[in-house]
């Protein structure tokens, strides 16, 4: 086997060489591109960090999160059924005193309101009128009715010596 | 305030029942009419029947009544003097019999001694809402209208 000529060599040099350039080349270019400007002055980039910067990216949750709780913090953890509970009690007692507060205050402006601006006055109010109206009116009817009602007309032509009796 | 409102629905209900048992406990009435057909007996004469100045029906029986017949004895001039014509009594008698009584009198006072002619007709009370009777008087006297004065015939 023979060694390829010098200027085939120099050839797959400057080839390899070219590739290197170019490859760095590329990556620099996409840094630069992603790399946001400061937001002003001459504030650090680390001050608002931005997603661009490589070995930045997010990363999955519960993945580098959970690495980085410390084991002391963990141990420290009030998330435990105890406290859920007493924080579930103090949430039902504290709706207990809100809806006692509001039954109180609905209490007291029952109170304070006058009686003649309660709904409830007018529907008896109403009630009692209408009660009244129809109970003279049916009442009379009903008199009349227990009375016999109307005596029928006296017809001087069939009774021509006229008409006696009740009604008349 | 629901107290009260549920108050006010009990004396309702209070007054609704005592309306219910007035009603169920004083009954209703209804009207029966007795149609009368007043006559005089033929037999008495048509100068006769012109003295008679009033004629009373006296009702008896299921109820009790009186009244004076507006047209008796009949003086129409194309009309019979006997025929006196139906009177109507309304009546609430639910049971029994209704006596009816005419008394023709002369003269100005309602005495025995101006009783010229009398009838009577019972009419038993049925079902029905018109019941019909005839009622012939006949000549109980000569009356009192020759008597002078009037007022001498008292009792």
């Amino acid at each position: 086997m023979t060694a390829p000529p010098v200027w085939q060599r120099g050839f797959v040099s400057l080839g390899v060489l070219l590739v290197a350039v170019m490859v760095t080349g590329g990556a620099r270019a996409e840094v630069a591109f992603r790399k946001k400007a400061p937001a002003s002055g001459d504030t650090p980039a680390e001050a608002s960090p931005s997603g661009g910067e490589i070995g930045t990216e997010a990363t999955p949750a519960g993945e580098g999160a959970a690495d980085k709780t410390p084991a002391a913090a963990q141990a420290e953890d009030k998330d435990t059924p105890e406290a859920q509970a007493q924080r579930e009690k103090a949430r039902a007692d504290a709706a207990l005193a809100r809806k006692a507060r509001n039954a109180q205050l609905a209490k007291e402006q029952d109170q304070t309101t006058p009686f003649y601006q309660r709904w409830q006055f007018w529907a008896i109010a109403g009630g009692v009128v209408a009660g009244a109206v129809l109970a003279i009116w049916g009442g009379a009817a009903v008199a009349h009715q227990l009375g016999g009602g109307d005596v029928r007309a006296c017809s001087m032509t069939n009774d021509p010596a006229g008409c006696f009796g009740q009604g008349r | 305030m629901r107290h009260d409102i549920q108050m006010g629905f009990g004396r309702a209900r209070g007054a609704l029942a005592a309306l219910v048992l007035l009603v169920g406990a004083s009954g209703c009435h209804t009207f029966k009419y007795f149609d009368v057909n007043v006559s005089f007996d033929q037999g008495i004469d048509d100068g006769t029947l012109g003295s008679i100045s009033r004629c009373r029906i006296l009702v008896t029986g299921a109820e009790s009544a009186s009244f004076v017949l507006e047209r008796c004895p009949n003086r129409a001039t194309n009309g019979d003097p006997h025929d006196v014509g139906v009177f109507e009594y309304s009546s609430f008698a639910e049971s029994g019999t209704l006596n009816f009584e005419l008394r023709a009198y002369t003269g100005l006072n309602e005495t025995p001694a101006c009783l010229l002619a009398e009838g009577t007709v019972a009419i038993p009370v049925t079902t029905a809402t018109t019941l019909m009777g005839t009622l012939a008087a006949k000549q109980m006297g000569t009356g009192c209208a020759n008597v002078s004065p009037v007022s001498d015939a008292g009792p």
